[in-house]
C-alpha cells in the first residue's frame, strides 16, 4: 500500500481495532494529541468496546477499555450518534454486509461530518474509500510514520512504542517498523 | 425516507419476544436504559442510527430490516414457527435458531460475492404424499448428482449444498427437535440439524429435513420432531434412509450371510445407525423378523462414528472444531467467509461478525483452518 506519511488529516472517525491500536502505546497517543490529532468514535464502537459479549476478554483488553472510559470522561475522545438518516445513505447501505458494524457507523458519521475514517484493516480501507475516497481513510501505522516524520517522535521513541503495543497484543508492529523506516528513508532523501 | 416509528418499535419488540428476553436482560447486554428501550418498542421515539446499528447486531439482524419495508428477514416466519412450538424451544435454542438464520443469511451473500451458481435441481412435485414418492426423489436425486450404481458420499453435507441449500448444525440443549427446514425470503432453503445428537443420527435428520426442502417448500417452515407420524414425515424419512442406502446398495448385499459384525461394518460404511440399516434391509426383505430383531441390540458406540465434515482432521485439533461445528461454523462456511475477505469483498471486522466472535477471537479460528488475516502499512 501506497501511503504518504508526509501528510496526515489530523480529525478522524476511528473504528474499534484503531482505538485499541491507538491507546495500545501512551507514548504514541500522547504525540498525537500534542500535534492537534483529534479522535472521536460512535456509540456502535462503544457498544462493541464495552457491552458486547467478548467471551475471552483478557486483562490488558480490560485495561485498554478502562483507557476508552477515561479519555471519553476527560473529553479527550469523543462519542456520536449516528442518525437513522445516516444508516439510510445509498453508500452506506450498498456497503452494510462487507463491513462490521463499527467500521460501518464509523465511515457513516466521517461521511457525514466532512471528516476521516481511521482502520487498521486492509479491507476495510479499501471499502471506506469507495465512500469516503481513498485519501479520506487512514491507518494507525499511517499516524505513526507522519508522527515520526514530523518529528513529534523521535527515534528512541520507536522501540518504546513498539514494546508499549506489544504489551497489549496488539498485531501491528511490523507495520510501525515500516512506517518508521519510511520516515528515516524520506527525511534523509530531504537533507 | 421517514421511518414509521410505530412499525419500527414492533419490528424491534418482535425480535425481542421470538428470544424470550425481558427488557432487562437486553439493556444490560446492549448498554441501553430500560426506560428508553420500552419508549423505543412502544414507538414513542426515534432511536438513533447507532442503536438500530446496536439492536441489528445484538438481534441478529440486517439492519435494513428495521428501516425499510422490505421482507429481509425471516423474523415473521420465526414467530409464526414460535406461536406453533414455542414450548419446544427454550430460550438457549431460540438463540441458537436465531443465530442459525443468521449464519445462513451470510453465507448467501457470501456465496453470491464470491459468485457461486448452485445446480439446479428441480424435485418432482406431487399432488397427493405417498411414502414411496421419498425413494423416487432420493434416486432423482443421486442420479441428477451423478452417483451411479451403489457408490456412496464422501461428505453428504456438501452433496446437498450443491443444490443451493444452506446448511448448518447447532446444539440444541433442550430441544425434542430433531431438525427442521426454513425458507428464507432471501437466503432461500435453509435446513438445521440438532448437533446435540449421534453423529449418524444427525446425516439422516439432514437427509429429511432434505426432503422437506424439496417436496414441502410450499410451506414457510417445518420442524421435525423425534418419532413424528405425519404422512409429510414419513415420505421424508423414506427419502432420508433411501438416499443414505441406496437401493443398489441392497441389491449388492442381498446374498450375503448377515452376522454382529457385518451388519456393525455396512452401518459404519454407509455412515447410519444399526436400526436404519436394519429397517430398510428388512423392508427390502434381505433379513427376516427374527433377524431383525436379534441385530436390533447392535449399537456402534458414539466415538467410532465418524463424521463427514471432520473427516480426516488432525487429533491435535478436532475437539476445537466440534466446538465450532456445534456453533454452526462448518469448515465450508469459515472457508468461504474467508475467502470473500481474501478477495476483498469484506472486511476482517464483518469476517468476524459472520464467524460470530469479535475480532479479538478471529485469529484463533482462523489458525485451525490454517488461514490468516492481512494487515498492512
Amino acid at each position: 500500500m501506497n501511503i504518504d506519511i508526509t501528510e496526515f488529516n489530523r480529525i478522524n472517525v476511528i473504528d474499534t481495532c484503531a482505538i485499541d491500536n491507538l491507546l495500545s502505546s501512551a507514548t504514541l497517543y500522547r504525540a498525537a494529541r500534542s500535534s492537534n490529532c483529534s479522535f472521536c468514535y460512535t456509540k456502535f464502537v462503544e457498544y462493541e468496546m464495552l457491552y458486547k459479549n467478548r467471551k475471552n476478554i483478557d486483562e490488558k483488553s480490560k485495561e485498554l477499555q478502562q483507557k476508552l472510559k477515561d479519555e471519553t470522561c476527560a473529553k479527550r475522545l469523543e462519542c456520536h450518534n449516528l442518525s437513522i438518516d445516516d444508516l439510510q445513505e445509498i453508500e452506506i447501505l450498498e456497503q452494510r454486509k462487507r463491513l462490521g458494524s463499527g467500521e460501518l457507523s464509523s465511515i457513516a458519521f466521517a461521511k457525514k461530518i466532512n471528516q476521516n475514517f481511521m482502520t487498521d484493516d486492509s479491507k476495510a480501507r479499501k471499502l471506506g474509500g469507495l465512500v469516503l475516497g481513498i485519501k479520506r481513510v487512514q491507518t494507525t501505522p499511517h499516524l505513526v510514520g507522519w508522527l515520526f516524520y514530523k518529528r513529534e517522535l523521535i527515534d528512541s521513541d520507536f522501540s518504546v512504542i513498539i514494546s508499549e503495543h506489544q504489551n497489549y497484543n496488539r498485531p501491528l508492529s511490523q507495520y510501525f517498523e515500516e512506517a518508521y523506516l519510511e520516515s528515516l528513508r524520506i527525511r534523509s532523501m530531504n537533507k | 425516507m421517514p421511518i414509521d416509528i410505530i412499525s419500527l418499535g414492533k419490528k424491534i419488540n418482535r425480535c425481542r419476544k421470538n428470544l424470550a428476553l425481558e427488557l432487562s436482560d437486553v439493556s444490560e447486554k446492549v448498554g441501553i436504559s430500560i426506560e428508553r428501550l420500552d419508549e423505543i418498542e412502544r414507538g414513542h421515539i426515534e432511536p438513533t442510527g447507532d442503536e438500530i446499528l446496536i439492536f441489528a447486531d445484538f438481534y441478529k439482524q440486517d439492519y435494513k430490516y428495521f428501516i425499510s419495508n422490505e421482507k429481509l428477514s425471516a423474523t415473521e416466519q420465526i414467530e409464526v414457527l414460535y406461536r406453533k412450538f414455542g414450548d419446544d424451544f427454550s430460550k438457549e435454542d431460540r438463540w441458537a435458531l436465531q443465530e442459525f438464520i443468521y449464519l445462513c443469511e451470510n453465507e448467501q451473500e457470501i456465496l453470491n460475492y464470491l459468485e457461486y451458481e448452485n445446480v439446479n435441481f428441480s424435485a418432482p412435485k406431487y399432488p397427493n404424499v405417498y411414502k414411496s414418492q421419498g425413494a423416487e426423489t432420493a434416486e432423482k436425486l443421486r442420479q441428477f448428482l451423478g452417483y451411479k450404481n451403489d457408490e456412496l458420499y464422501s461428505d453428504l453435507f456438501s452433496e446437498f449444498r450443491k443444490i443451493g441449500l444452506h446448511i448448518f448444525r447447532r446444539r440444541l440443549c433442550n430441544s425434542k427437535v430433531s431438525g427442521l427446514f426454513i425458507k428464507h425470503p432471501n437466503a432461500g432453503k435453509c435446513i438445521l440439524v440438532n448437533y446435540d445428537e449421534d453423529t449418524y443420527r444427525q446425516n439422516f435428520t439432514l437427509s429429511h429435513e432434505v426432503c422437506h426442502a424439496l417436496l414441502d417448500d410450499e410451506f414457510e417452515f417445518s420442524v421435525s420432531f423425534k418419532n413424528d407420524n405425519d404422512y409429510r414425515e414419513i415420505r421424508a424419512n423414506n427419502f432420508a434412509s433411501s438416499f443414505l442406502i441406496p437401493p443398489s446398495f441392497i441389491e449388492k448385499l442381498r446374498a450375503v450371510t448377515w452376522n454382529e459384525e457385518l451388519i456393525v461394518d455396512v452401518a459404519n460404511q454407509l455412515k447410519v445407525n444399526v436400526q436404519t440399516l436394519l429397517i430398510a434391509l428388512k423392508s427390502n426383505n434381505c433379513i427376516g423378523k427374527s433377524q431383525y430383531e436379534r441385530f436390533m441390540v447392535l449399537k456402534i458406540p458414539r466415538k467410532q462414528k465418524e463424521d463427514f465434515e471432520l473427516k480426516g482432521v488432525s487429533p491435535t485439533i478436532i475437539e476445537s472444531k466440534k466446538t465450532l461445528l456445534e456453533k454452526g461454523l462448518s469448515t465450508y462456511y469459515v472457508r468461504n467467509c474467508h475467502e470473500a475477505y481474501k478477495n476483498g469483498h469484506i472486511s476482517s471486522g464483518r469476517l468476524a461478525e459472520n464467524l460470530l466472535v469479535d475480532e479479538s477471537e478471529l485469529t484463533s479460528i482462523l489458525d485451525l483452518f490454517k488461514l490468516k488475516l492481512d494487515y498492512e502499512y
